[in-house]
């Protein structure tokens, strides 16, 4: 026999469909938002069905945005000649905190991954040829993620720009500030000694 | 005397999948646990010391801790990372492909000791000096071989006479090679030149860096992967989606090389 009561039980039963949700979980989420003050329910229930209706991809650069072009591809003070290849819209966040980057981006909505059928034509890869053939870009920076499908991603990409002359750089890989050498991993420690440079 | 909570097990990882905010769980192919899933935290992370050790393909020395649900990683040595197979987007694919066939040819906690043995010396072999059709079809046949699947390639599985030196057939459903006597009786059999049939019977009784010396002509390159293939998909009843990319890869490389 169910003790919850219908209202309560769908709220769960819809929240423990989003990741990293389990059943417990998503009904102890469900008490909290019962005991949440109205305004604060009202506030999540309109900003939700705000989030489909107005976020759109950028045609430009396949971010997720609010407005298309994106705020980044439409400053006029951003470098066009750098273009940076990311896997996913969230790892343009990082990027930006740097501050050191002035570039434009080109989200790829995912990485090469053949064991998952995954291939060049299920990503945002074809749409970055143009964006290079357009004569704009002068480097091409891959930050994909430092993975087995994030290289391969950036091995491919480096293998189709071959032919159109653009400078092709990869972020770099090394020892996280503030690291213990003693306990870094050989992989690391290896392309740490492999790219260092002069001091 | 309840078993212990934490052991020790030499592993290559075949794939992961993020859980959570920073975790992963993780499945490796072990030589005593056959395939094992265990969940490692925080390795998502920057600098976390795991996270190198549990990309796909990596080889290394794993400390767990047993769990009534998945079993936990909580420390890693990585034992061999293959710098040139990670460096060379045609050896990565083929380590993929190499991943994806064993993932779906193993079931969790059956030992695999050869089968094992023979993951890692593909990997180190495609490391050491790269990857071609022979690594790959060897890599099926030994593994179908170590799966207790490997086709019968002395005698006809049909009528059970010896194999003569002449065009036979290959049989998935029969498991082995039919003679020419009796390919009309069998539909599933597909022709096999006597030179793939030599191939095949060399590979059974050679290492890999032996079976490298077989300089296969294109037409037998294209025989072997066909025939091999098609063993494999009877016994994994699947297709490999590795399979296409590699297919798709090796177009658009001759397209670049020979433009």
């Amino acid at each position: 026999m169910t003790t919850t009561v219908e209202p309560i039980a769908r709220v769960a039963r819809a929240l423990s469909k989003l990741p990293g949700i389990g059943p417990k979980s998503a009904q102890r989420l469900a008490y909290h938002l019962l005991n949440s003050p109205d305004a604060d329910i009202q506030e999540l229930a309109e900003s939700l069905v705000v989030l489909k209706s107005s976020v759109v991809v950028c045609s430009e650069c396949f971010n997720v945005t609010d407005t298309d072009p994106c705020s980044i591809c439409s400053d006029p003070h951003r470098d066009r000649a750098s273009l940076c290849v990311v896997e996913r819209p969230s790892d343009i966040a990082p990027i930006e905190r740097t501050g050191r980057f002035h570039g434009v981006y080109h989200v790829l909505h995912g990485s090469l991954s053949p064991a998952k059928g995954v291939g060049p034509d299920d990503i945002k890869l074809r749409e970055l040829t143009p964006r290079l053939r357009s004569g704009e870009v002068t480097e091409l920076i891959l930050a994909t993620n430092p993975t087995v499908e994030g290289e391969a991603t950036a091995m491919y990409i480096r293998q189709i720009v071959a032919p159109m002359g653009v400078s092709v750089t990869k972020l770099a890989r090394g020892l996280p500030y503030g690291a213990d050498l003693e306990y870094a991993d050989d992989i690391t420690l290896g392309q740490a000694i492999e790219l260092r440079q002069g001091f | 005397m309840s078993a212990p909570r934490d052991y020790q097990i030499e592993g290559i990882v075949l794939r992961h999948a993020a859980v959570g905010e920073r975790d992963k769980i993780v499945t490796l192919l072990t030589p005593d646990r056959g395939k094992v899933s265990a969940v490692a935290k925080s390795a998502r992370r920057p600098g976390s010391s795991l996270g190198p050790c549990l990309e796909t393909l990596s080889h290394g020395r794993y400390h767990c801790i047993s769990r009534r649900s998945t079993d936990l990683i909580v420390q890693a040595e990585s034992l061999d990372s293959f710098p040139a197979l990670m460096a060379d987007l045609w050896r990565t694919s083929c380590g993929l492909y190499v991943a994806e066939v064993i993932d779906a040819s193993t079931v969790e906690g059956a030992p695999g000791h050869a089968v094992f043995a023979l993951v890692l010396a593909v990997l180190r072999e495609i490391d050491r000096a790269g990857c071609d059709d022979t690594v790959l079809r060897y890599f099926e046949l030994r593994l179908l071989e170590a799966l207790g699947f490997c086709p019968s390639l002395r005698k006809c599985v049909h009528c059970g006479d010896l194999l003569q030196p002449v065009e036979n057939g290959l049989s998935t459903s029969l498991g082995g090679v039919v003679c020419s006597e009796c390919l009309s009786q069998c539909p599933d059999a597909r022709l096999l030149s006597v030179d793939a049939l030599k191939v095949l019977r060399f590979w059974l009784g050679c290492d890999l860096a032996t079976a490298r010396r077989v300089k296969a002509s294109e037409a037998l390159s294209i025989e072997l992967d066909e025939q091999l293939y098609r063993f494999v998909v009877h016994v994994l009843q699947r297709e490999l989606r590795s399979r296409s990319w590699l297919a798709r890869l090796r177009t658009e490389m001759l397209l670049t090389s020979n433009p």
